[in-house]
């Protein structure tokens, strides 16, 4: 059995290290697209609570799906891919959930009263969430099958 | 470009992959990548595994004459 210290090693470091360094730089690029929104629409397109829910749904998939496709691993995903793509699932229908309670608040628009509302977060929230607990699945099928040819 | 004398050596020393990574306390996957090139380890790990193999470092991570002369070229 490996120990935890031999599972979280060096090239899992630099992987997650690597990972937050892209999910940074996604906030960043999103920040310079939500500026150039904020000049072309003006600046209420959007509450603060909206924008700042894209951006963090955006770079938490970004992160998620770096780490997936070269291996790395979150704490949650200690005990495998299995763990990993339920709680994904599970936060892309709570999001879907939310964003059904927000679209019947504002009679199934994304749009009220000229700006874009929480409802538009839940849907980025539902598909990041939901497209990564798939990829985790295929991701961890994938990698079961590759196992088997590697050891030797 | 792939680590074959490791994977040479560790075969010589009859480990198997799981077995040279718990000695030198990483995953498997991380022997795995090594083996195939897609990551370069710390000193420390090299010297771990170079122990672990009863090698030197010239014998697993040194290159080959031709790439050497290739690097100096350059």
């Amino acid at each position: 059995m490996t120990d935890h210290n031999a599972r979280f090693d060096e090239r899992q470091t630099v992987i997650r290290y690597k990972g937050y360094m892209i999910g940074f730089m996604t906030i960043l690029v999103y920040m310079i697209i939500v500026f150039f929104c904020e000049i072309v629409y003006g600046e209420e397109f959007a509450s603060g609570g909206v924008i700042a829910g894209i951006g963090f749904w955006l770079a938490v998939g970004v992160t998620i799906t770096y780490n997936i496709f070269y291996g790395g691993m979150f704490p949650f995903t200690d005990s495998g891919y299995g763990t990993t793509a339920a709680v994904l699932l599970i936060l892309g229908v709570g999001s879907a959930i939310r964003m059904l309670g927000h679209l019947m608040d504002t009679g199934g628009n994304y749009i009220s009263d000229g700006k874009i509302n929480m409802a538009a977060v839940e849907v980025v929230g539902m598909t990041v969430c939901i497209t990564l607990g798939i990829i985790t699945v295929i991701k961890g099928i994938a990698d079961k099958r590759k196992e088997k040819d590697e050891e030797s | 470009m792939k680590n074959l004398k490791m994977k040479a050596a560790r075969a010589a020393k009859d480990l198997s992959q799981q077995q040279l990574a718990d000695t030198v306390n990483v995953s498997r996957q991380t022997i795995v990548a090594i083996e195939k090139g897609e990551y370069n380890p710390t000193i420390n790990l090299c010297i771990a595994i170079c122990k672990a193999l009863g090698k030197t470092l010239d014998d697993i991570f040194w290159e080959d004459n031709l790439q050497q002369i290739d690097c100096h070229s350059e």
